[in-house]
């Protein structure tokens, strides 16, 4: 069985070609960063104009590079949610077109789900794992920070998530004040690479034991915000070392509560997912203070990629699930 | 040769399927039930009903804009992914020039652009006289000859002689034809996009800062 996967929730154009046990065959996206950087981040009307105009050759493309064609295609797979309604429309116009002109199954996927599933797929060493369950896997990206159980495929329990900012949200930011534009995660990570993450100190939850599994990020934001105006000498002189320290204290808190909800839910293991988690020192902190095995996507599929929604829309399909012509985009999409 | 044609680009979204006999069916969607986003499953069930198969469509054509930007990109993607895959030629039809056909005479063909402006274009006997351009309110009350729309809110905008027009899909059948039958077809499927007469907020803004 081969599927197709189309992903626009946000800035990306994304489609791949995966087959039925998860191996990519073709991985394509075409990035609109160059568009939305000199804005400070994604304007959603570019978004929505870009993806119209590349959905087409983004199919074409991951076609070519699978070296199938479109006949040996038995499933299209394409995010109904979350993301930018504007531009979750542009790749399910395209899927239900597909299937109205081939005849081919249609299912709406979860974005989550989505990257969720990248953990599965055949490249992830999850997939060799026979049964990894219950998992806790943590979703961290631009624009969401959830603590997920899993107890079987395709079942979801929210345990936490945050009350304010993502976590991707509050380092983009960060870098934003610091002049860098978007996105900025990767910016900051860099310069990070070789500071001193203890030279400044940045702030931690105030809510410990409250509510355990929850995240907060708005006051670390406004912290480093605060430390950038204050400490204009810090800043220009010690730039490796603030980036450093800010992250630190960021990752501290995904690591802390991750480990926590791991602990309590007597889990098999820690899955980490979405943007964030191709961070290298969340990789590094989280593997070096967990005594669980801890499993990343590979990073290519650590950001959004249309390879997740293949395979997570592959998985309901073989449990008889599939969606019509009337399938729309759900903006705010929960899991 | 058998079409299909879409308009998602102003109000009312429709879809016709028909030939050179004429229609062999058409949709117009209504409020409440008038999401441009649902067109494909109905027209999807009209095909099932009727017993036709999607193979049977030789062309497919879509109003491009100018127009509302979202029912416009449903509708140039529905387009333009059914006639490439499906490996047909795609006609593409400006709004304006659609609305005109449906009126004898000379009149300025309108579509309201949100924050009371208005994509419109002059045409005589449904030739075009001028470019399509973006009118502010004040434009609009300033124009000397029949304003015509499928929108009755226009009226509120312009006191002059106003003619309110029902959408009819056997004239976007009929134009998809014509494009047909003299050969001017999208060169590159993939690429059509929609006609936007409005940059993007944001670009705009910057650009008169």
């Amino acid at each position: 069985m081969i599927a197709l996967g189309i992903e626009t929730s946000c800035d990306d154009t994304a489609a791949s070609i995966i087959e039925e046990n998860g191996k990519i065959l073709s991985n394509v996206l075409s990035s609109q960063e160059v568009f939305h950087k000199d804005f400070g981040g994604i304007v959603p009307e570019i978004a929505s104009r870009k993806h119209s105009e590349l959905i087409g050759y983004t199919i074409v493309e991951a076609l070519k590079l699978s070296g199938k064609t479109m006949s040996s295609v038995d499933l299209i797979s394409v995010t109904k949610g979350p993301g930018l309604v504007g531009s979750l429309l542009i790749g399910i116009e395209a899927a239900k077109a597909l299937s109205f002109a081939l005849h081919k199954p249609l299912i709406g996927v979860n974005h989550l789900e989505g990257h969720i599933y990248s953990l599965f797929l055949d490249c992830s060493p999850l997939s060799r794992v026979s049964d990894p369950f219950p998992l806790l896997v943590l979703i961290v990206s631009g624009g969401h920070t959830e603590l997920v159980l899993m107890r079987s495929h395709l079942t979801y329990q929210v345990i936490g998530e945050t009350r304010d900012d993502a976590a991707g949200e509050a380092v983009d930011k960060f870098a934003r004040f610091l002049g860098f534009g978007y996105p900025g995660g990767p910016i900051v990570e860099k310069l990070g690479s070789n500071g001193n993450s203890n030279a400044y100190k940045f702030p931690g939850l105030s809510f410990k034991d409250s509510s355990p599994y929850e995240f907060s990020f708005s006051g670390l934001k406004t912290a480093g915000v605060y430390f950038i105006e204050k400490n204009p000498d810090a800043v220009r002189e010690n730039i490796q070392d603030v980036t450093a320290s800010f992250e630190n204290a960021l990752i501290n808190i995904l690591v802390e509560r991750t480990l926590k909800a791991a602990h309590d839910f007597n889990v098999r293991g820690v899955g980490v997912v979405g943007g964030v988690s191709a961070n290298e020192r969340l990789r590094k902190t989280l593997n070096a203070k967990s005594d669980l095995p801890v499993y990343f996507p590979a990073k290519i599929l650590s950001t959004d990629n249309a390879s997740m929604i293949a395979f997570a829309g592959l998985m309901h399909f073989k449990r008889g699930e599939k969606d019509d012509l009337m399938l729309d985009a759900h903006s705010r999409l929960g899991l | 040769m058998k079409v299909l044609c879409f308009n998602q680009s102003f109000f009312p979204s429709s879809v016709v399927f028909g030939d050179e006999k004429g229609i062999i069916f058409s949709l117009v969607l209504v409020p409440p039930d008038n999401n441009p986003n649902n067109l494909l499953f109905l027209a999807s069930k009209m095909f099932d009903t009727l017993g036709i198969t999607i193979s049977e469509i030789e062309g497919v054509s879509v109003v491009y804009g100018p127009g509302s930007f979202t029912g416009t990109r449903i509708g140039v993607v529905d387009a333009k992914i059914v006639a490439y895959w499906l490996g047909v030629p795609l006609y593409a039809i400006n709004s304006l020039e659609f609305i005109a056909t449906h009126f004898e005479g000379t009149a300025y063909a309108v579509i309201p652009a949100g924050r009371r402006e208005y994509f419109g274009a002059l045409f005589s006997n449904k030739e075009r006289i001028n470019d399509d351009r973006l009118l502010n309110k004040d434009d609009l009350c300033k124009l000397n000859s029949v304003v015509i729309s499928t929108y009755d809110n226009v009226k509120n905008d312009f006191s002059g002689e106003f003619v309110k027009i029902n959408l009819q899909p056997a004239k976007l059948l009929e134009m998809t034809l014509k494009r047909a039958e003299n050969g001017d077809f999208v060169d590159d499927v993939l690429s059509l996009s929609p006609k936007y007469l409005h940059a993007v907020d944001v670009i705009f803004k910057k650009a008169n800062r």
